[in-house]
C-alpha cells in the first residue's frame, strides 16, 4: 500500500476489517495492522474521522461508531452476505450501498418499517435489486441534505 | 435515512415533515442514488483521496429524477478549514 496516502491506508484497514468480521478495529489494532506505534494508530484514526467522508466515533470515545456503509453499533438494518448475518448498515440508504463493498455477492437487508413495524426484506447484487418484499418499499429522510452534517447520526 | 413499507407509511410516520416531498422516493430511486460512483468506489483502495471528486454526480442524478425543485437536496456547505 506504499503508493497510497496515509488516509487511504487507514481507510483500507478499517473497511477490510469490517468486511471480514462486521466489527471495526480499535486504534491499537489499527496501529498493528499499519505497522505503526500505538500513538500513530490513534492519530491516524482521528485524522480519518476528521475527513468529510461521513464516518464518526462514539461521542467522547475513540471507538468507531459508524463507517459507511457499515455501522459498528447494531442498527435496525441487518445485513447478510451469502446467507451470513454479520453486519449492520449505517442507515437505510447506506444499506442499499452495502452491495458495493461485497462485489459479486448477494447482500440481504432485513429491517422493519419505521412507521408500521412490519418487516422489509431486500436482496441486492452489484447494485441490482433482486428482491424487495413488499414491492412497495419507500425511502425517506426528514432533514434537508445541507443539515446532515450537523447531526449525522440522526439524519 | 430510513426505509418504509410504502409511501403511505412514510406519510404516516410520526416524524414526517410536510415540507420534505422531494425526499419521498421509491426504493428504486434511492437504490440509483446510492449507486453513483461515490458508493461504487468504496471498494477501491484510493477511495478517500478520490472522495471530493465523486460527489457532483449525485446532484446531476437528482436533477434527472426531478428532485431539485426545492432546496431539500442542496449540497451541504463546505467543511470548515482545519
Amino acid at each position: 500500500m506504499s503508493e497510497l496516502s496515509e488516509l487511504d491506508q487507514t481507510y483500507c484497514v478499517i473497511r477490510d476489517r469490517l468486511r471480514e468480521t462486521g466489527q471495526a478495529p480499535h486504534y491499537t489494532e489499527l496501529a498493528v495492522a499499519l505497522g505503526a506505534p500505538v500513538r500513530e494508530g490513534y492519530r491516524r484514526l482521528h485524522d480519518l474521522m476528521a475527513h468529510p467522508y461521513p464516518c464518526w466515533l462514539h461521542p467522547g470515545t475513540d471507538w468507531i461508531a459508524s463507517f459507511p456503509p457499515f455501522s459498528n453499533i447494531p442498527t435496525q438494518y441487518r445485513v447478510s452476505v451469502e446467507g451470513q448475518q454479520r453486519w449492520f448498515a449505517q442507515c437505510g440508504f447506506e444499506s442499499l450501498a452495502m452491495c458495493w463493498v461485497f462485489p459479486g455477492k448477494t447482500v440481504r437487508i432485513d429491517t422493519r418499517c419505521l412507521s408500521s413495524g412490519k418487516s422489509l426484506r431486500i436482496e441486492m447484487r452489484d447494485g441490482k435489486v433482486l428482491l424487495a418484499e413488499p414491492g412497495t418499499i419507500y425511502g425517506y429522510v426528514n432533514l434537508p441534505m445541507a443539515k446532515w452534517r450537523e447531526n449525522i447520526p440522526y439524519a | 435515512m430510513n426505509l418504509f413499507r410504502s409511501e403511505e407509511d412514510v406519510r404516516a410516520w410520526a416524524d414526517f415533515q410536510p415540507d420534505t416531498e422531494e425526499a419521498v422516493m421509491p426504493l428504486r430511486e434511492y437504490a440509483q442514488l446510492w449507486a453513483i460512483e461515490n458508493y461504487r468506489a468504496r471498494i477501491q483502495d484510493d477511495y478517500v483521496t478520490r472522495f471530493p471528486t465523486l460527489q457532483a454526480e449525485r446532484w446531476v442524478l437528482l436533477e434527472k429524477l426531478g428532485r431539485r425543485k426545492t432546496h431539500f437536496w442542496d449540497p451541504p456547505p463546505p467543511p470548515p478549514a482545519r
